[in-house]
């Protein structure tokens, strides 16, 4: 079967398409662009979950979710047997995937009626019946990076040195929630890197800071996997203090992902698991579903009356 | 008005491999750059300035080198083809590498009747059946000829129309902001839009023209509100911004902004295009702020359904093809590799997805006419 993925981080779009293919093998996995940007190098989506989402404003053209939402429509008649859509929940957003979700969903509802205004109430069924049987909206929580921490191996495929390895007591027990919690991780301040002109690095742009000294990360820094990954792989001397590069680190470790491994434990990575179950379902792969806890914001279940796309 | 419908055919010019169009009302052609956009305006003014002038003339101005597709068999002529009408044009050209190499072929059909025919490379010609010898210092095409020597009345719709297309791809901006003088009338713009104050002030001084000037001045002042009130002509052209109306507060051309020179251009030419005639801009969005474009875009609208205009726009700007939603058959894609082109935008798409929403988000994503190496090798 063909699979349509719709990511919104250059991670994703670099490993996505290729840990899908070594999990469900037989099946085509393709990533669509946002746009080739001037580099001539493809562009993920813009996300539409970079602040808090409020469920409470209008859905606007320019939106970030309704052009989301658009091209994902935009793809109903390109052949595809299943469409992912899948961004992150982000820390500002982790105890309110319910709200996400809820947007989701208002977002391809409103473009349902927007078809019924423009092409009358039979297209406008189509679509609403594409949608529900074609299309799956998933989070990464609260980032991708999470899901390399689920995997043993994730980390040294991202390049983190055996010695930089984070021995268990401070590997969080569920990524999805809790990372790192390494005291060094927690208090570093930046004093020892180049890019920092004092410690805390405050006051300095944000694209010169390391990442877990951003101001979103503060007092949450134990619960942020990219910023985790980012200190793992430090390196004084870097631009902002590391050596991680999303694009390549990260994509490199996501492309081979061990899933198993990654969803092991069947408390943890809900999310996660909401996502491969899906998918497994979707494409006919009932064997490969891997038991444990499912997000319920997300899960998949068959029959759902309510249901505006195939999971939520 | 309801214009006669037109349809030119291409093979072989430039990066044209086949072409067949029929454009009407206010159209608008995208590609990527190098797709032909401007060469298949310049096959309309090629055709309009045969028959006006000459060929040497019509080369000249279109660029005589590397006419035929770099691909395309070495033998095969260039072909342009208008039918207009009951009314079929056809230019055969032998391309050389520099201009042609030989004696162009000619023929026109009436209903469907070979009216005249002047084979390729050969200046042994027929007009109604009767051989027609050339002369060596003939510059008319063998229409030309036949429309000065008879004047058939069939032929006067495609002789008109050939004479009023107009294409505007260079405004000779700096023209403009010379100081200008009254002297000769004209009454309708020339290709270069240097004559702008001219026709402006010929409008003004004849009452049969003074509504043109009136609507003018009513749709700048929609698209500038703060920029212009009126446009006075004696003595020299001063422009009069809204609570600057005295005398001593009239500014001069030179100092009036590129987009507001470039939107009086637009205007005069098509509310002084002749009815049922065809015109053409080249990237129309150049120097104009998004709102001007679409102010500019519904007012040739309006002069199109009234004078039965059709008025051909060549484009990169989201902001133009955002303007053209619900109207995607008169979106034209130039590159659409394996067929004809343009092809129309709505043919792109599944109908359900008509009307599209954002045109010009759709263009700079690439969904249509991509250019970049990425996106092109994804379709």
């Amino acid at each position: 079967m063909k699979v349509a993925l719709f990511v919104t981080g250059e991670l994703e779009l670099g490993g996505l398409q290729k840990a899908l293919e070594r999990r469900f093998p037989g099946h085509e996995f393709d990533c669509e662009v946002y746009q080739v940007g001037r580099h001539g190098r493809a562009e993920p989506f813009p996300s539409f979950t970079s602040g808090a989402v409020s469920p409470d404003a209008r859905l606007l053209p320019e939106d970030p979710l309704i052009k989301l939402a658009q091209r994902v429509v935009d793809h109903q008649h390109e052949g595809a047997d299943l469409v992912l859509l899948l961004d992150d929940l982000e820390l500002a957003n982790l105890d309110q995937a319910g709200v996400v979700v809820d947007r989701v969903r208002a977002a391809f509802t409103q473009l349902v009626r927007d078809r019924e205004v423009a092409r009358g109430s039979v297209a406008a069924n189509r679509l609403a019946r594409w949608l529900r049987e074609t299309v799956s909206f998933h989070l990464a929580a609260p980032m991708i990076e999470s899901w390399l921490f689920a995997d043993p191996d994730g980390l040294p495929h991202a390049g983190v040195p055996a010695a930089r390895l984070p021995s268990p007591p401070h590997l969080g027990p569920n990524p999805e929630h809790v990372t790192l919690t390494d005291p060094a991780y927690l208090n570093d301040d930046g004093a020892d890197c180049a890019c920092c002109e004092q410690p805390g690095c405050e006051d300095q742009p944000k694209k010169s800071r390391p990442v877990w000294l951003l101001n979103g990360v503060q007092g949450h820094r134990e619960r942020h996997p990219k910023a985790a990954l980012a200190w793992l792989l430090k390196n004084r001397s870097e631009d902002k203090c590391s050596t991680y590069r999303e694009s390549k680190h990260g994509a490199e470790s996501l492309g081979r992902l061990n899933w198993p491994a990654a969803l092991r434990d069947p408390t943890a990575m809900t999310f996660l698991r909401a996502l491969h179950n899906d998918l497994a379902e979707g494409l006919g792969e009932p064997g490969l579903v891997l038991p444990g806890n499912l997000a319920p914001e997300t899960m998949f279940w068959p029959g759902r009356a309510d249901a505006v796309l195939r999971n939520v | 008005m309801i214009p006669d419908p037109w349809t030119l055919r291409i093979e072989d010019l430039r990066t044209l491999e086949k072409v067949e169009w029929s454009p009407d009302g206010v159209c608008v052609v995208v590609g990527p750059n190098g797709s032909g956009k401007t060469t298949l305006l310049n096959a309309l003014m090629l055709l309009s300035l045969v028959f006006t002038r000459d060929m040497d003339t019509a080369l000249r101005l279109v660029s005589p080198a590397q006419l035929r597709r770099v691909s395309a068999a070495a033998n095969d002529p260039v072909v342009l083809d208008l039918t207009l009408g009951a009314v079929r044009w056809v230019l055969m050209l032998p391309a050389a590498e520099y201009g042609l190499q030989g004696f162009y072929g000619e023929e026109l059909y009436h209903q469907d009747r070979l009216v005249l025919r002047s084979p390729l490379l050969s200046q042994q010609a027929q007009i109604d059946g009767a051989p027609f010898t050339i002369d060596p210092d003939e510059r008319r095409c063998l229409t030309r000829v036949l429309w000065d020597r008879d004047e058939p009345e069939w032929l006067r719709p495609m002789a008109g129309w050939l004479r009023s297309l107009r294409i505007y791809k260079d405004w000779l901006l700096h023209r403009l902001r010379q100081p200008w003088q009254r002297g000769d009338s004209f009454s309708y713009l020339s290709n270069t839009g240097d004559n702008l104050w001219t026709v402006l002030d010929t409008w003004d001084a004849t009452r049969t023209y003074r509504g043109q000037l009136r609507w003018v001045i009513e749709k700048l002042r929609l698209a500038f509100p703060t920029q212009l009130e009126s446009i006075e002509f004696a003595p020299g052209v001063r422009v009069f911004r809204p609570n600057a109306p005295l005398p001593g507060q009239g500014l001069p051309p030179d100092v009036l902004a590129d987009g507001l020179l470039t939107a009086l251009l637009q205007l005069t030419a098509v509310t002084g295009a002749k009815e049922g005639s065809t015109l053409a801009f080249d990237e129309m969005e150049n120097q104009l702020h998004p709102f001007a474009i679409r102010v500019i875009l519904g007012a040739m609208r309006e002069e199109a359904e009234r004078k039965g205009l059709t008025i051909l726009l060549t484009t990169h700007s989201p902001e133009v093809l955002n303007e053209f939603r619900g109207d995607e058959e008169r979106v034209f894609v130039l590159g659409e590799p394996g067929r004809t082109q343009p092809v129309a935008l709505a043919d792109l798409v599944h109908e359900d997805e008509l009307p599209i929403a954002y045109i010009g988000e759709r263009y700079l994503r690439e969904r249509f006419a991509p250019q970049s190496a990425l996106a092109s090798t994804r379709r």
